[in-house]
């Protein structure tokens, strides 16, 4: 791989902007992920008189009103999928492969593509539902700043975590090739594998519980209140890139090995 | 060029492609026929480097397609019309086909001219009939101006002015020196378009000759007609021809050449209205060729004819 074409990132980004389903995607999560975290941050000050002692210590400022993340953590993934399997589906992969033979440098530029949108978008939508809820939260004076501690690394977290998400995507879209198959399987990893990593564990062993992706999601995101399943923040970005890691080998693997 | 040699694929049990030996040349259109199911895609997914051979190999311009930098200004490749996404607009689905290869950008607007696409360039593909699909799965192929050429099933789903269309774009491409293969099944279309016909038939090779040749070698018949037919068919019928009536009026003459039917007649005083040799269409060749019953009957002709 020397000189890496950047002529195929910018094929990439091409193929990726001129379908409806990018935007439409990306508007889903904006608009899920900011309304959300307002929605919330109101909810919150209306109802703040009236919580337990218990509630209002584990009433974490930015994590509990980033919960329409989920939301984007999915559309991401969805995006990641389809980037790959859309091409499946249709046929295109077949003009793809028959304009760039060397297979494993259309999935770097389609992966390097698709991972610099899902960042900056996911960063942008972390910094900007921050800083909405936040002046909402103003309102009862619960509101932080990103110089309180923790809340810097949990917007990076997410961003990152979102960014993950889409590659992740892509990797299993280019493991199946299927759309539906992708997306279940991808929606099983990051929102089930935490119930089934649970059931499995043994009683209070977290071990196994903080390779669950939506585990190492929460230990990103966290800036107050830490569950013990959450594994530390460090750890969480090493599961994430494990599974970034194991994924894109794997969809290499098979892209490069199989007939189109 | 396109060079296979020994070109194998199996699918498990199931050879889709059968020791392909065969050589397409520049400056002609050189037609691929054969039924569905004979193995015409999967060649040309092999040529294309979508598939690997099991065995043997193909070559284009004297490399294999992996090895091909920027193949598109080498090969441009028309496979299945429906094989772009609908979401996307013409000009950009040419576009990031083009940036792949490092094409100019302005090679986009002049394909979507020569293919007639000007005015549908900004229209997402969904919205296409067949025969723009097919007018832009040309317009992919022209891009980079590449000299292989290769359409699979061009015609496919095409109204007759498309037709006409494609036929004169093929003849054209093949004039400027380009090396074209077409795959079809439609016999009368290849017969207007190809010079040379390669003819597959389970994953084999059968015939690789010109389109004149394998015309003319293999059957047809000559239409006689006389003021009174019955005299002249006994006649030539002692002489070994095989003669049928037409539905009309007049013989169908297989057997003996049109020289050796009008001495027949001119020895005997019988006077001529007609003589007319008849050559087979492409669509009887290719049956004979490709039915192995037809075939088994077909064969002996020669040996017979005189």
């Amino acid at each position: 791989m020397t000189r890496f074409p950047t002529s195929l990132v910018a094929a990439e980004w091409t193929k990726l902007r001129s379908v409806r389903s990018t935007p439409l995607i990306l508007a889903v999560a904006t608009v899920a992920t900011i309304a959300i975290a307002v929605l919330q941050a109101r909810s919150t000050i209306s109802a703040w008189d009236s919580w337990t002692a218990r509630a209002r210590a584990e009433f974490d400022p930015v994590f509990t009103t980033f919960t329409g993340f989920q939301l984007a953590q999915m559309a991401f993934a969805l995006l990641g999928i389809l980037a790959v399997t859309a091409e499946y589906s249709t046929g295109t992969i077949r003009s793809t492969f028959a304009a760039v033979p060397r297979r494993g440098r259309v999935l770097t530029a389609k992966l390097l593509v698709l991972g610099t949108v899902a960042l900056v978008t996911g960063l942008a939508l972390a910094f900007t539902a921050f800083f909405a809820a936040q002046s909402v939260l103003a309102g009862k004076h619960l509101d932080v700043t990103l110089d309180t501690p923790n809340v810097l690394r949990a917007l990076l977290g997410q961003g990152f975590y979102l960014c993950t998400a889409a590659i992740l995507g892509a990797a299993i879209g280019t493991l199946l090739r299927h759309t539906a198959g992708a997306t279940t399987l991808t929606t099983g990893l990051m929102f089930l594998s935490t119930t089934v990593f649970k059931a499995i564990s043994p009683d209070g062993s977290t071990a196994l519980i903080h390779w669950s992706p939506a585990a190492a999601a929460e230990g990103l995101t966290w800036t107050t209140f830490h569950d013990p399943d959450w594994p530390p923040p460090g750890s969480a970005l090493i599961v994430c890139l494990t599974y970034l890691a194991v994924g894109i080998t794997a969809a290499t693997w098979r892209l490069t090995r199989r007939d189109v | 060029m396109i060079e296979a040699d020994e070109l194998t694929k199996t699918y498990g049990r199931h050879r889709a492609v059968d020791r392909l030996t065969f050589r397409v040349l520049p400056g002609r259109v050189t037609g691929f026929l054969g039924p569905n199911g004979a193995g015409k895609s999967t060649t040309i997914r092999l040529i294309l480097g979508l598939d690997s051979p099991t065995h043997g190999r193909v070559r284009i311009n004297g490399r294999p397609y992996r090895a091909l930098t920027q193949p598109l200004r080498q090969v441009g490749a028309l496979l299945d019309a429906h094989a772009t996404h609908g979401g996307r607009r013409a000009r950009d689905h040419l576009l990031w086909l083009a940036q792949t290869n490092d094409i100019p950008r302005g090679r986009v607007a002049e394909v979507l001219r020569r293919t007639g696409l000007t005015e549908e360039g900004h229209r997402r593909v969904g919205g296409f009939s067949l025969g723009m699909k097919q007018r832009l799965g040309i317009a992919a192929a022209l891009l980079g101006d590449p000299q292989v050429l290769i359409f699979d099933e061009p015609v496919n789903g095409l109204d007759p002015d498309g037709v006409h269309w494609i036929r004169g774009l093929i003849r054209s491409l093949a004039a400027e020196g380009r090396t074209v293969l077409i795959s079809s099944h439609l016999m009368s279309e290849m017969q207007l378009t190809a010079d040379h016909v390669l003819i597959l038939a389970r994953g084999r090779l059968l015939s690789d000759s010109g389109m004149a040749d394998l015309v003319r070698s293999d059957g047809g018949d000559v239409l006689v007609r006389t003021a009174c037919d019955t005299p002249l068919a006994t006649l030539l019928t002692a002489r070994g021809a095989t003669v049928a009536p037409e539905p009309a009026h007049g013989l169908a003459v297989t057997g003996l050449d049109p020289a050796e039917i009008a001495a027949t007649a001119a020895t005997h005083g019988i006077a001529l209205v007609e003589l007319t040799p008849r050559p087979p269409s492409l669509e009887e060749v290719f049956r004979r060729i490709t039915d192995p019953e037809l075939r088994y009957r077909a064969e002996p002709r020669p040996q017979d004819a005189r």
